[in-house]
Protein backbone atom coordinates (compact mmCIF):
# COMPACT_ATOMS: atom_id res chain seq x y z
CA UNK A 1 0.00 0.00 0.00
CA UNK A 2 3.04 2.07 0.30
CA UNK A 3 6.00 2.86 -1.07
CA UNK A 4 8.55 2.29 1.64
CA UNK A 5 11.56 1.21 -0.81
CA UNK A 6 12.47 4.23 -2.01
CA UNK A 7 12.43 8.50 -1.86
CA UNK A 8 8.84 8.17 -2.89
CA UNK A 9 6.10 9.87 -0.61
CA UNK A 10 4.50 7.45 1.24
CA UNK A 11 1.03 9.50 1.24
CA UNK A 12 -0.63 8.16 -1.48
CA UNK A 13 -3.78 9.51 -1.15
CA UNK A 14 -6.88 11.54 1.17
CA UNK A 15 -8.82 8.85 3.02
CA UNK A 16 -12.29 9.35 3.45
CA UNK A 17 -15.89 7.63 3.43
CA UNK A 18 -17.75 6.79 1.57
CA UNK A 19 -20.42 8.62 2.49
CA UNK A 20 -22.95 5.91 2.49
CA UNK A 21 -23.42 5.83 5.95
CA UNK A 22 -24.23 9.58 6.51
CA UNK A 23 -26.78 9.07 3.00
CA UNK A 24 -28.57 6.02 5.31
CA UNK A 25 -28.35 8.39 8.10
CA UNK A 26 -29.95 11.32 5.86
CA UNK A 27 -32.20 9.10 4.62
CA UNK A 28 -33.80 8.13 7.70
CA UNK A 29 -33.72 11.27 9.02
CA UNK A 30 -35.62 12.82 6.34
CA UNK A 31 -38.01 9.51 6.87
CA UNK A 32 -38.47 10.81 10.44
CA UNK A 33 -39.60 14.19 9.10
CA UNK A 34 -41.64 13.23 6.99
CA UNK A 35 -43.69 11.04 9.78
CA UNK A 36 -43.19 13.76 12.32
CA UNK A 37 -44.63 16.93 9.74
CA UNK A 38 -47.46 14.31 7.99
CA UNK A 39 -50.37 16.65 9.15
CA UNK A 40 -52.67 13.34 9.01
CA UNK A 41 -51.57 12.63 12.79
CA UNK A 42 -53.20 16.08 13.93
CA UNK A 43 -56.22 16.76 12.08
CA UNK A 44 -58.92 15.28 13.64
CA UNK A 45 -60.33 12.00 11.78
CA UNK A 46 -63.87 11.24 12.82
CA UNK A 47 -63.86 8.30 10.46
CA UNK A 48 -61.96 6.73 13.16
CA UNK A 49 -63.54 7.23 16.13
CA UNK A 50 -63.82 9.64 19.35
CA UNK A 51 -60.90 7.91 21.08
CA UNK A 52 -58.59 8.86 17.50
CA UNK A 53 -59.98 12.67 17.65
CA UNK A 54 -60.14 13.78 20.94
CA UNK A 55 -59.32 17.03 21.81
CA UNK A 56 -60.13 20.65 20.47
CA UNK A 57 -58.84 22.59 18.27
CA UNK A 58 -56.07 24.28 20.45
CA UNK A 59 -55.00 20.66 21.04
CA UNK A 60 -54.75 20.08 17.38
CA UNK A 61 -52.89 23.51 17.36
CA UNK A 62 -50.54 22.68 19.34
CA UNK A 63 -49.72 19.05 18.83
CA UNK A 64 -49.43 20.31 15.34
CA UNK A 65 -46.48 22.69 16.46
CA UNK A 66 -45.15 20.02 18.10
CA UNK A 67 -44.86 18.06 14.83
CA UNK A 68 -43.56 21.05 12.98
CA UNK A 69 -40.56 21.13 15.51
CA UNK A 70 -40.26 17.57 15.56
CA UNK A 71 -39.73 17.65 11.57
CA UNK A 72 -37.66 20.62 10.93
CA UNK A 73 -35.31 19.09 14.39
CA UNK A 74 -34.77 16.05 11.55
CA UNK A 75 -34.60 18.26 8.53
CA UNK A 76 -32.23 19.89 10.49
CA UNK A 77 -30.41 16.35 11.43
CA UNK A 78 -30.22 15.42 7.75
CA UNK A 79 -28.79 18.74 6.76
CA UNK A 80 -25.91 18.69 8.94
CA UNK A 81 -25.48 14.49 8.65
CA UNK A 82 -24.14 15.26 5.05
CA UNK A 83 -22.42 18.35 6.15
CA UNK A 84 -20.47 17.19 8.39
CA UNK A 85 -19.44 13.70 5.98
CA UNK A 86 -18.57 16.83 3.63
CA UNK A 87 -16.76 18.86 6.46
CA UNK A 88 -14.59 15.71 7.29
CA UNK A 89 -14.14 15.23 2.98
CA UNK A 90 -12.55 19.04 3.04
CA UNK A 91 -10.88 18.21 6.01
CA UNK A 92 -9.03 15.01 5.10
CA UNK A 93 -8.22 16.95 1.79
CA UNK A 94 -6.44 19.11 3.84
CA UNK A 95 -4.52 17.24 6.19
CA UNK A 96 -3.25 14.95 3.27
CA UNK A 97 -1.76 17.83 1.26
CA UNK A 98 -0.21 19.06 4.17
CA UNK A 99 1.10 15.78 5.15
CA UNK A 100 2.22 14.88 2.06
CA UNK A 101 4.14 18.13 1.39
CA UNK A 102 5.41 17.70 4.57
CA UNK A 103 6.97 14.63 3.40
CA UNK A 104 7.67 15.96 0.27
CA UNK A 105 10.27 18.32 1.98
CA UNK A 106 11.76 15.98 4.26
CA UNK A 107 12.57 13.82 1.59
CA UNK A 108 13.96 16.75 -0.49
CA UNK A 109 16.12 17.65 2.67
CA UNK A 110 17.21 13.77 2.97
CA UNK A 111 18.24 13.91 -0.96
CA UNK A 112 20.05 17.38 -0.36
CA UNK A 113 21.97 15.80 2.16
CA UNK A 114 22.39 12.80 -0.12
CA UNK A 115 23.77 14.80 -2.92
CA UNK A 116 25.69 16.67 -0.04
CA UNK A 117 27.40 13.37 1.08
CA UNK A 118 27.76 12.25 -2.30
CA UNK A 119 29.72 15.78 -3.81
CA UNK A 120 32.02 15.69 -0.92
CA UNK A 121 33.20 12.30 -2.06
CA UNK A 122 33.58 13.13 -5.33
CA UNK A 123 35.13 16.45 -4.76
CA UNK A 124 37.56 14.71 -2.12
CA UNK A 125 38.44 11.96 -4.39
CA UNK A 126 38.86 14.37 -7.16
CA UNK A 127 41.23 16.37 -4.62
CA UNK A 128 43.25 13.54 -4.38
CA UNK A 129 43.66 12.35 -7.54
CA UNK A 130 44.73 15.38 -8.97
CA UNK A 131 47.24 15.41 -6.04
CA UNK A 132 48.37 12.16 -7.23
CA UNK A 133 48.69 13.20 -10.84
CA UNK A 134 51.04 16.05 -9.96
CA UNK A 135 53.24 14.07 -7.65
CA UNK A 136 53.77 11.69 -10.80
CA UNK A 137 53.87 14.71 -13.01
CA UNK A 138 56.97 15.88 -10.43
CA UNK A 139 58.43 12.81 -10.22
CA UNK A 140 58.62 12.16 -14.18
CA UNK A 141 60.28 16.00 -14.45
CA UNK A 142 62.30 15.38 -11.74
CA UNK A 143 63.48 11.83 -13.76
CA UNK A 144 63.91 13.69 -17.11
CA UNK A 145 66.00 16.41 -15.72
CA UNK A 146 68.51 14.39 -14.36
CA UNK A 147 68.51 12.31 -16.97
CA UNK A 148 69.36 15.52 -18.95
CA UNK A 149 72.29 16.29 -16.83
CA UNK A 150 73.30 12.64 -16.80
CA UNK A 151 73.69 12.64 -20.97
CA UNK A 152 75.57 16.00 -20.62
CA UNK A 153 78.20 15.24 -17.82
CA UNK A 154 78.19 11.67 -19.83
CA UNK A 155 79.49 13.55 -22.93
CA UNK A 156 81.90 16.34 -20.52
CA UNK A 157 83.66 13.39 -18.96
CA UNK A 158 84.65 11.42 -22.80
CA UNK A 159 85.87 14.49 -24.03
CA UNK A 160 87.82 15.35 -20.74
CA UNK A 161 89.42 11.87 -21.69
CA UNK A 162 90.40 13.24 -25.27
CA UNK A 163 91.90 15.98 -22.97
CA UNK A 164 89.61 18.57 -25.21
CA UNK A 165 87.27 19.84 -22.11
CA UNK B 1 67.38 16.79 -28.61
CA UNK B 2 65.55 15.56 -25.40
CA UNK B 3 62.07 14.33 -25.20
CA UNK B 4 59.11 17.01 -24.50
CA UNK B 5 57.76 16.75 -21.19
CA UNK B 6 54.04 14.24 -21.01
CA UNK B 7 51.22 16.61 -21.21
CA UNK B 8 48.51 16.50 -18.50
CA UNK B 9 45.53 18.10 -19.54
CA UNK B 10 43.55 20.28 -17.49
CA UNK B 11 39.39 19.72 -17.97
CA UNK B 12 37.17 22.54 -18.70
CA UNK B 13 34.97 24.04 -15.95
CA UNK B 14 31.89 22.47 -15.13
CA UNK B 15 28.83 24.20 -16.60
CA UNK B 16 27.96 27.26 -14.05
CA UNK B 17 26.20 26.35 -10.99
CA UNK B 18 22.55 26.71 -11.14
CA UNK B 19 20.88 29.56 -9.03
CA UNK B 20 18.32 29.91 -7.15
CA UNK B 21 15.11 29.72 -9.16
CA UNK B 22 12.72 30.80 -6.54
CA UNK B 23 9.98 29.18 -8.22
CA UNK B 24 7.90 27.78 -5.46
CA UNK B 25 4.39 26.45 -5.25
CA UNK B 26 2.68 24.18 -2.97
CA UNK B 27 -0.01 21.53 -3.59
CA UNK B 28 -2.03 22.34 -0.70
CA UNK B 29 -5.65 23.22 -1.01
CA UNK B 30 -6.93 26.95 -0.04
CA UNK B 31 -9.76 27.71 -1.75
CA UNK B 32 -13.69 27.45 0.76
CA UNK B 33 -14.20 23.39 0.58
CA UNK B 34 -17.68 24.19 0.71
CA UNK B 35 -18.97 26.40 -2.17
CA UNK B 36 -20.98 26.79 -4.56
CA UNK B 37 -24.00 23.97 -4.51
CA UNK B 38 -23.31 22.56 -1.82
CA UNK B 39 -23.89 25.25 0.24
CA UNK B 40 -27.12 26.09 -1.56
CA UNK B 41 -28.29 22.60 -1.20
CA UNK B 42 -27.61 22.29 2.70
CA UNK B 43 -28.65 25.42 3.73
CA UNK B 44 -31.83 25.83 1.74
CA UNK B 45 -34.24 23.83 4.26
CA UNK B 46 -38.40 23.97 3.17
CA UNK B 47 -40.57 24.66 5.72
CA UNK B 48 -42.11 21.81 6.83
CA UNK B 49 -45.33 23.55 6.69
CA UNK B 50 -46.99 25.68 4.44
CA UNK B 51 -50.73 26.52 4.69
CA UNK B 52 -52.95 25.02 2.19
CA UNK B 53 -54.19 26.34 -0.69
CA UNK B 54 -57.17 28.38 0.31
CA UNK B 55 -55.65 27.95 3.83
CA UNK B 56 -56.10 31.32 5.21
CA UNK B 57 -57.48 30.75 8.87
CA UNK B 58 -55.37 32.04 11.69
CA UNK B 59 -54.19 28.41 12.85
CA UNK B 60 -53.08 27.89 9.37
CA UNK B 61 -51.32 31.26 9.29
CA UNK B 62 -49.95 31.27 12.28
CA UNK B 63 -48.56 27.76 12.06
CA UNK B 64 -47.59 28.64 8.66
CA UNK B 65 -45.25 31.10 9.75
CA UNK B 66 -43.46 29.12 12.51
CA UNK B 67 -42.12 26.73 9.99
CA UNK B 68 -41.04 29.65 7.95
CA UNK B 69 -39.00 30.94 11.09
CA UNK B 70 -37.93 27.37 11.77
CA UNK B 71 -36.51 26.83 8.35
CA UNK B 72 -35.05 30.86 8.33
CA UNK B 73 -33.24 29.64 11.59
CA UNK B 74 -31.68 26.95 11.00
CA UNK B 75 -31.11 27.67 7.20
CA UNK B 76 -29.27 30.87 8.99
CA UNK B 77 -27.17 28.55 11.06
CA UNK B 78 -26.30 26.25 8.61
CA UNK B 79 -25.12 28.91 6.36
CA UNK B 80 -23.37 30.72 9.20
CA UNK B 81 -21.78 27.03 10.10
CA UNK B 82 -20.47 26.43 6.14
CA UNK B 83 -19.11 29.75 6.28
CA UNK B 84 -16.96 29.36 9.66
CA UNK B 85 -15.89 26.17 8.69
CA UNK B 86 -14.84 27.49 4.96
CA UNK B 87 -12.84 30.13 7.39
CA UNK B 88 -11.34 28.03 9.34
CA UNK B 89 -9.87 25.85 6.43
CA UNK B 90 -8.68 28.28 4.56
CA UNK B 91 -7.02 30.13 7.74
CA UNK B 92 -5.43 26.38 8.11
CA UNK B 93 -4.68 26.43 4.61
CA UNK B 94 -3.27 29.40 4.33
CA UNK B 95 -0.77 28.14 7.26
CA UNK B 96 0.10 25.22 5.53
CA UNK B 97 1.07 26.44 2.46
CA UNK B 98 3.75 29.06 4.29
CA UNK B 99 4.99 26.40 5.76
CA UNK B 100 5.43 24.46 3.16
CA UNK B 101 6.80 26.87 0.60
CA UNK B 102 8.94 28.44 3.74
CA UNK B 103 10.96 24.52 3.77
CA UNK B 104 11.17 24.40 0.25
CA UNK B 105 13.17 27.90 0.14
CA UNK B 106 15.45 26.33 2.79
CA UNK B 107 16.02 23.52 1.06
CA UNK B 108 16.61 25.37 -1.96
CA UNK B 109 18.66 28.07 -0.29
CA UNK B 110 20.34 25.03 1.42
CA UNK B 111 21.35 23.31 -2.20
CA UNK B 112 22.12 26.47 -3.71
CA UNK B 113 25.00 26.56 -0.93
CA UNK B 114 26.20 23.39 -1.56
CA UNK B 115 26.89 23.71 -5.17
CA UNK B 116 28.50 27.38 -5.13
CA UNK B 117 30.48 25.43 -2.24
CA UNK B 118 30.85 22.45 -4.56
CA UNK B 119 32.18 24.96 -7.39
CA UNK B 120 34.30 26.79 -5.30
CA UNK B 121 36.03 23.63 -4.78
CA UNK B 122 36.41 22.71 -8.27
CA UNK B 123 37.64 25.70 -8.79
CA UNK B 124 40.25 25.34 -6.25
CA UNK B 125 41.44 22.03 -7.72
CA UNK B 126 42.02 23.14 -11.22
CA UNK B 127 43.36 26.16 -10.32
CA UNK B 128 45.80 24.20 -7.68
CA UNK B 129 46.83 21.31 -10.46
CA UNK B 130 47.15 24.41 -13.33
CA UNK B 131 49.48 26.00 -10.89
CA UNK B 132 51.51 22.67 -10.42
CA UNK B 133 51.81 22.16 -13.82
CA UNK B 134 53.08 24.99 -14.74
CA UNK B 135 55.98 24.78 -11.58
CA UNK B 136 56.89 21.17 -13.08
CA UNK B 137 56.97 22.76 -16.85
CA UNK B 138 59.29 25.61 -15.75
CA UNK B 139 61.55 23.02 -13.94
CA UNK B 140 61.63 20.86 -16.61
CA UNK B 141 61.94 23.93 -18.98
CA UNK B 142 65.50 25.01 -16.76
CA UNK B 143 67.08 21.47 -16.57
CA UNK B 144 66.48 21.17 -20.52
CA UNK B 145 68.32 24.52 -21.17
CA UNK B 146 71.22 23.71 -18.41
CA UNK B 147 71.58 20.14 -20.28
CA UNK B 148 71.68 22.42 -23.81
CA UNK B 149 73.96 24.53 -22.89
CA UNK B 150 76.22 22.10 -21.36
CA UNK B 151 75.88 20.14 -24.70
CA UNK B 152 77.01 23.17 -26.71
CA UNK B 153 79.95 24.00 -24.13
CA UNK B 154 80.87 20.35 -25.15
CA UNK B 155 81.05 20.87 -28.28
CA UNK B 156 82.75 24.16 -28.56
CA UNK B 157 85.65 22.45 -26.50
CA UNK B 158 85.62 19.32 -28.65
CA UNK B 159 86.03 21.75 -31.97
CA UNK B 160 88.74 24.00 -30.10
CA UNK B 161 90.08 20.96 -28.96
CA UNK B 162 90.88 19.31 -32.08
CA UNK B 163 91.93 21.91 -33.72
CA UNK B 164 94.48 22.54 -31.05
CA UNK B 165 95.62 18.53 -31.25
CA UNK B 166 97.47 19.09 -34.58
CA UNK B 167 99.97 21.55 -33.22
CA UNK B 168 103.12 20.27 -31.78
CA UNK B 169 102.57 22.39 -28.37
CA UNK B 170 99.09 20.80 -28.25
CA UNK B 171 99.94 17.38 -29.11
CA UNK B 172 102.57 17.92 -26.09
CA UNK B 173 100.03 19.34 -23.82
CA UNK B 174 97.47 16.24 -24.69
CA UNK B 175 100.54 14.18 -23.82
CA UNK B 176 100.82 15.41 -20.70
CA UNK B 177 97.15 15.34 -19.58
CA UNK B 178 97.30 12.28 -20.68
CA UNK B 179 100.02 11.02 -18.83
CA UNK B 180 98.83 13.01 -16.15
CA UNK B 181 95.37 11.66 -15.59
CA UNK B 182 97.12 7.80 -16.39
CA UNK B 183 99.24 8.74 -13.50
CA UNK B 184 96.72 10.03 -11.07
CA UNK B 185 94.41 6.91 -11.94
CA UNK B 186 96.63 4.61 -10.85
CA UNK B 187 97.54 6.33 -7.63
CA UNK B 188 93.86 6.28 -6.73
CA UNK B 189 93.15 9.76 -7.59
Amino acid sequence: MFATGSYTPTYAAPIKATGEVARRQRNDAMGQMAFYGDNRQYNQDTSAGKGVAAGGLGAQFRASLTGDMAAGKRATQAQAGMLDFLKDSAGEDLRFGSGRAEEANSLSSLLLDRDKINTDFQLNTQKRRMENSLAAAQRDAEERSAEMARKARTSQSILGLFGLA
Amino acid sequence: MFPKPKKFPIKKAPPATPGLTGNFSSSIPTAAPLAGSQVQQFSTMKPVFTAPSGGTGAADQTRSAFARALSDSANTATQGDIEGFNLGLQRKGQDAVARDVQQQRQIGTDRFGMNRQAATMRADIRNRRAQGMADIATKLSIGRKNADAAALDNAVNFTTGAMSLFSPAGAFMTGTRAATGLLGGLMGR
